[in-house]
């Protein structure tokens, strides 16, 4: 296979010719940081991609208390209980501070 | 908490070059599910630990979770599995250096496996993927919330393993040889992966040159 081939040459085997690049790739492992500047994403895209993948951080502490749930065996309806039952107290606090509260 | 050092206790002395791979191995296979967690960890110390590799490796996994899947509840199902599975056979694991892509390579089984048995349902409209939330408008610009758009659109032409491709090259800045052993397939044939799939994303974005 020759060797360097040009970039329109590796443009024409991106959109056409996987196993061609493939195999140049595996031959000519050095070629990667030339395919790599040429195929390089713009920032704004990567930021983007980056945006669309983000892990929401409250997912992390659900997924935490999960985890901790079910290491100490209670199950996740249990687990969901007793967050409904901690959501209605303080609901019961809020609304009895409200009632109470001199006008 | 260093995980690192208490991870470095926790470790076997087997063959390290393949302890890693043969650890997901199993676990892919659903053979090794051993509940023995490292002896050197009391019970108090195993949940700061299962904590700090939420806190530690969880957005990552996420990451590479949501890019198989699309789907945000999924993505979370497998970062619970990941990370119980990663514990559950932390002992296997010969090299603390190699946890995350360990954890990743885990993480991305789990998500294939998960996706196998998605396709072989019927999917309802509504459990069709969305467009990203980006959450309040506070500080984001119509054009921005729109680019992000036409982002998550060209990310949903690519298959599933050139998805997780990119995220973990683009986003998690791993080596390709580390990527090519997470997502389980030869080195040539991960990098003509990633760059097929920057030149469709480019393309369908119309920045390609």
């Amino acid at each position: 296979m020759k060797h360097p081939v040009s970039d329109r040459r590796l443009r024409n085997w991106l959109a056409d010719d996987p196993a061609r690049l493939e195999q140049y790739l595996e031959q000519f492992p050095d070629e990667t940081e030339r395919i790599d500047t040429l195929t390089s994403l713009s920032t704004d895209t990567r930021t983007c991609i980056d945006e669309v993948y983000v892990a929401p951080r409250f997912a992390m502490d659900a997924i935490k208390a999960q985890i901790a749930a079910q290491r100490s065996g209670m199950s996740p309806t249990t687990l969901l209980g007793d967050m409904v039952a901690g959501a209605l107290a303080t609901a019961s606090i809020l609304f009895i501070d409200d009632e109470e509260t001199p006008r | 908490m260093n995980l690192s050092s208490s991870l470095a206790g926790a470790a076997v002395s087997a063959d390290p070059a393949v302890a890693a791979d043969h650890a997901v191995a199993d676990i892919s296979d659903g053979a090794a599910t051993s509940a023995v967690q490292p002896e050197v960890v009391a019970v108090g110390t195993a949940d700061a630990l299962i904590e700090d590799l939420v806190t530690r490796l969880g957005p990552a996994i996420y990451r590479t979770a949501f890019s198989i899947l699309h789907d945000r509840a999924a993505a979370e199902d497998v970062v619970q599995e990941t990370i119980v599975k990663a514990w559950t056979n932390m002992h296997t694991l010969q090299e603390t250096a190699a946890l995350t892509s360990w954890v990743l390579r885990i993480a991305h089984n789990v998500s294939i496996s998960m996706l196998r048995k998605r396709r072989a349902l019927p999917v309802a409209p509504d459990e069709l993927p969305e467009a990203p939330n980006l959450g309040p408008d506070i500080g984001v610009s119509v054009e921005h919330k729109s680019a992000v758009n036409d982002v998550w659109v060209a990310l949903g032409s690519l298959d599933e393993l050139s998805r997780s491709i990119v995220v973990l090259r683009e986003i998690e800045g791993l080596p390709y040889e580390e990527i090519a052993r997470i997502v389980g397939i030869p080195l040539a044939a991960m990098k003509t992966r990633l760059f097929r799939a920057r030149r469709q994303l480019a393309e369908e974005l119309k920045e390609w040159r």
